[in-house]
């Protein structure tokens, strides 16, 4: 027991700290490529690190009519991130947190943080927050089926159930098997990744017209600390979805810790880029074509499922 | 048939006796058989005559004929209201009623307009249109907004994301600009003019001024005519460009929003070479205007023309021809031509529904007497058609500050004539075709050289209704799309 | 060539088959329909290599035709009617993307299902030439423009090929041309044909063609 908690607790903090460290520069990223991509100088990478710091400085204000819910939705948010992250395994290693059935953990982990986000918006009681929330609902009802669908993909192939084993050197001899169908399963998760991290073409972090906003507007009354959780929640969000994409399409899994969270963090850095291209050449999709959209990374993922089933 | 109406062309000056009196029922016929001609109520307003004695005075522009009837009627104080039979005169006559204290009676939706004494319920504060339902609800926006924008209300009735209904109430910024002018000209009345609306200045300061000078039978030298014509030009390069980048801004699209953004900028120095203000304010004054282009400045501005000319249609190709962009614009917010004359649009607006309505060729004034400007129509009515209409009258200004840079008008000496005094008891009817549209300014002078009553009619009063008509059945989340297709003004709203 | 490549472009010619299903711009379909032409004309290719002209040919004249000529003609006649902007499916994008789901997994359960010599990656091929002509049906009963029809009987049209190719490998080459150039010929026809109702009701709303009737 002793044993399991000196090697447990180590690794735990290493992952935790390493992701602290890293996530917060991806947002910066995008926003640097998006300013760079318009002929703008943009902030500096490290804004978001500022911002955040910034935040933990500052008072946060409450309304009176909210209550603890909306003071809880930003802890659990960003607690929920730091469990998920626990998950992903870095470099050669197994991640820190692995069991049979953590895959299912993984998405599910997700889906608390969102609730919780979502009641702290009802909890304020304004139809902004409220509309922001039932846009929340609905789109990530339908990325979900499209992320398991992926995941049953890779866990058919992979034989397990766990995120270690499946992001492990085995997607290499999927890859050669399955190529077509792994390809499909990475656009799906493209697509979730962006719904999930509210990025164009389905939400607008950067606009300011409260009507337009999924995932901004159920956060426009958390202030301060608060807001700083949020933001660093998101970013670690963005970091974990990302990780898992850069394993799929790179499974290469070797070295050291450092050594493969240094290949984590390169291909993060270009996820980051990649988006900061998608959101600076696409418009925004219309709020009533989410669903479509969706829908067709759901098709593509279930058309990964079929090809590996009629392969078998 | 004939109306009995004193008719007129824009910018003429006619005794203000000659005007027609009807009585308030012969008043409502005309006006209501002119509407049903296709006439368009330009403006129609009030003015106090004795004790508990209204004169009401109607303009009616005939777009076809080039032409614009007066008629007026004498009430006390009510009458029968003309909005249930014509939904152009709504807000006109709410306006009376809280200038004049004259009920129309039968108006359908009595509300304040603007802010006028603590006599009067303030904006704001009488109960909204709402519907009740179980699955239906209610979304307040406003008067303080996200943005760095002025004060408005919306409140929309919502079915899930769809918007039922939309009413906006305005008129939390009341500044009394109308009783501002109501004196003699004074360097401060024009200053007054220029601040109707902030982002119409040369527009506004036109109006003004061609009342003056109507009024007080003044003279203005071809080439200053022509300046003002490259200003008026120039401010509606630089507001359209602007709204193209805003649409692009709005949906997401960041390279043509970056582009158009800088582009504005070489509009608004333009500008500000030729009247030494990015907004063109102390330009246009009566008699003429302030400042001259010299030798060398028309080929100076020709060619930042042909290159900032050169960059739009890059940016306009680029916005209008990536289909993530189509999707968002077009089917958006569309407006009905049956609806948009009904209501009486303007300006762009009206076009983006197919309607050929444009001051600078129905009723032209000053330079655009002697060179045409083609109307640019798009149908559809859609935030497609309005993005879309820009973008040709973009291309269409260009092309006249080419064509008219080229072949000035010479002089200088006269280039500011002065005004010399009002002439008493005339009374004029000016319009400008700003870039939002018509705008509309009557005076009437009294004795002994003041303005005994000063109307201005900014465009965004007569287009602010088809914005909550535009939204009927769209989903809230394109509300602010649609908002930024008409960006109408507030200040012009709430003189 | 290799499978992995074969099975690639029939992967990719259903997710053209559903990137139909989900716009509602007729140039954009058309502009798919031409890549699909293209990819189609890759699948000839293997025997081509193997030393038949036969082949060869085949997949020549399916460039042209379904990938250069048929889309052109297309384009031209979407651009004429000056209706090319939205189209309203009578079903919801939603709802047919998931439909084409339902007929792709029932066309994999039945391409699986038909007793008939099989290569590798046959069974693959099969299932994906039924899928196409079952969306190609659906599309063509879904869509209220005739623009919408001709794009679903080009799409039926390529599902019949990727059948063909399977069921008949050695099937006479004439026969294939001669399929060809009626489907070029058809797609003239339906050209004329939306112009022509364009220039007769200013629409192409064939729901609204109801009416002619008496």
């Amino acid at each position: 027991m002793t044993a399991w908690i000196s090697e447990f607790v180590p690794a735990l903090f290493r992952q935790w700290a390493f992701v602290l460290a890293v996530s917060p520069i991806l947002p910066g990223v995008v926003a640097k490529t998006k300013a760079w991509v318009a002929g703008r100088q943009g902030p500096p990478v490290i804004q978001p690190y500022r911002d955040i710091v910034k935040l933990f400085q500052k008072g946060a204000a409450y309304s009176r009519t909210t209550t603890w819910i909306f003071r809880a939705g930003p802890v659990i948010s960003f607690s929920a991130a730091m469990a998920a992250v626990l998950m992903i395994p870095i470099g050669g290693m197994e991640a820190p947190l692995t069991f049979q059935g953590d895959l299912i953990l993984f998405a599910y982990v997700w889906g608390t943080s969102r609730f919780f986000t979502m009641t702290a918006a009802l909890d304020t009681g304004s139809a902004f927050e409220g509309m922001g929330a039932s846009r929340e609902a609905v789109f990530s009802c339908l990325a979900e089926p499209a992320l398991f669908l992926g995941l049953l993909t890779l866990a058919r192939e992979a034989g397990s159930l766990s995120m270690s084993d499946l992001l492990s050197v085995g997607l290499i001899r999927i890859w050669s098997i399955h190529a077509p169908a792994l390809c499909l399963v990475t656009t799906a998760f493209i697509v979730v990744f962006l719904t999930e991290n509210s990025r164009i073409p389905i939400d607008d972090p950067n606009t300011h017209l409260e009507l337009t906003m999924i995932h901004e507007v159920m956060v426009l009354d958390h202030s301060g600390p608060d807001l700083a959780l949020i933001e660093y929640a998101s970013a670690v969000k963005f970091f974990a979805l990302g990780a898992l994409l850069v394993r799929i399409v790179y499974p290469i899994r070797s070295g050291g810790f450092w050594a493969g969270g240094a290949v984590l963090g390169i291909g993060l850095l270009g996820l980051s880029i990649l988006v900061g291209v998608i959101e600076s050449t696409m418009a925004r999709l219309r709020l009533a074509r989410i669903p479509q959209f969706l829908a067709f990374a759901f098709v593509l993922a279930g058309f990964g499922v079929i090809l590996t089933l009629a392969a078998a | 048939m004939t109306l009995d109406a004193l008719i007129t062309q824009n910018g003429a000056a006619f005794d203000a006796v000659d005007v027609p009196i009807l009585s308030p029922e012969q008043f409502r016929r005309e006006i209501l058989d002119g509407v049903e001609r296709g006439l368009r109520i330009t403006a129609y307003f009030g003015e106090r005559i004795g004790a508990a004695k209204t004169s009401l005075v109607c303009v009616l522009a005939d777009d076809a004929e080039n032409s614009l009837s007066v008629l007026s009627c004498a009430v006390r104080d009510r009458y029968r209201s003309l909005t249930p039979d014509c939904p152009q005169a709504h807000l006109f006559e709410r306006e009376i009623a809280e200038q004049c204290d004259v009920i129309p009676e039968g108006h359908p939706w009595m509300k304040p307009v603007r802010y006028q004494s603590v006599a009067l319920p303030i904006p704001g504060g009488t109960p909204f249109f709402s519907a009740e339902g179980e699955v239906l609800h209610e979304v307040a926006v406003g008067p303080v907004h996200a943005g760095i924008i002025e004060p408005g209300h919306f409140r929309f009735q919502c079915h899930g994301e769809n918007v039922l209904h939309l009413e906006i109430q305005l008129g939390y910024q009341h500044r009394g600009a109308e009783s501002f002018l109501e004196t003699a000209p004074s360097p401060r009345s024009m200053a007054v003019a220029e601040s109707v609306a902030g982002d119409t200045v040369i527009g506004h300061a036109l109006a003004y001024c061609n009342v003056v000078e109507s009024i007080s039978r003044c003279a203005v030298s071809p080439r200053a005519q022509a300046l003002r014509a490259v200003a008026l030009e120039l401010e509606r390069l630089s507001n359209h460009i602007g709204d193209l980048g805003a649409l692009c801004a709005d949906v997401g699209f960041l390279p043509s929003a970056a582009y158009f953004g800088r582009l504005r900028g070489e509009f608004l120095n333009l500008l500000m070479s030729l009247t030494g203000n990015r907004n063109g304010r102390s330009f246009v004054r009566p008699g003429g205007v302030t400042f001259d282009l010299n030798d060398s400045m028309p080929a100076d501005f020709q060619a930042r023309l042909k290159a900032a000319e050169y960059d739009i249609q890059s940016a306009a190709r680029l916005m209008f021809e990536t289909p993530s962009v189509l999707a968002r614009l077009e089917g958006t917010g569309a407006v009905s031509e049956r609806t948009c004359r009904e209501l009486g649009l303007v300006g762009p607006s009206a076009r983006s529904c197919g309607m050929p309505l444009d001051v600078r060729s129905d009723h032209p004034h000053g330079a655009y007497r002697f060179s045409h400007i083609p109307v640019s129509t798009v149908s559809g009515g859609d935030v497609y058609a309005r993005a879309m209409v820009r973008r040709i009258e973009v291309e269409r200004s260009i092309q006249f500050l080419e064509d008219h840079l080229h072949d000035m008008p010479e002089g200088g000496q006269d280039l500011r004539n002065s005004a010399g005094p009002l002439r008493s008891g005339r009374m004029t009817i000016c319009l400008v075709e700003g870039w939002r549209g018509e705008i509309a300014h009557v005076a009437v002078s009294g004795e002994s050289g003041v303005l005994r009553r000063y109307k201005i009619k900014d465009p965004s009063f007569h287009n602010w209704t088809a914005l909550a008509m535009a939204l009927r059945e769209t989903p809230i989340s394109d509300f602010p799309l649609c908002n930024k297709s008409f960006n109408l003004s507030y200040a012009g709203h709430d003189l | 060539m290799m499978s992995g490549e074969y099975s690639a472009i029939l992967v990719l010619v259903v997710i053209t088959n559903f990137y139909i299903l989900n716009t509602s711009r007729y140039i954009i379909s058309a502009r798919a329909i031409a890549l699909q032409g293209c990819l189609l004309s890759l699948l000839p290719l293997p025997d081509a290599f193997a030393g038949s002209p036969q082949a060869m040919f085949l997949s020549a004249g399916t460039l042209m035709v379904k990938g250069i000529l048929m889309p052109v003609i297309l384009i031209r006649a979407i651009r004429s009617t000056d209706e090319f902007r939205v189209a309203q499916p009578f079903l919801g994008h939603v709802a047919s993307v998931l439909l084409g789901f339902v007929i792709l997994v029932a066309a994999f359960w039945a391409g699986a299902a038909i007793p008939l010599p099989t290569r590798p990656h046959d069974v693959l091929m099969g299932a994906v030439g039924l899928a196409t002509i079952l969306t190609g049906m659906m599309i063509m009963v879904n869509r209220r423009k005739a623009v919408g029809q001709v794009i679903g009987f080009l799409i039926l049209e390529n599902g019949i090929l990727i059948l063909s190719l399977r069921i008949s490998r050695g099937l006479p080459f004439v026969i294939e041309m001669a399929i060809l150039f009626d489907v070029l010929l058809a797609a003239m026809i339906f050209g004329g044909f939306i112009q022509s109702v364009h220039e007769t009701f200013s629409h192409t709303d064939v729901s609204r063609m109801r009416k002619l009737k008496g």
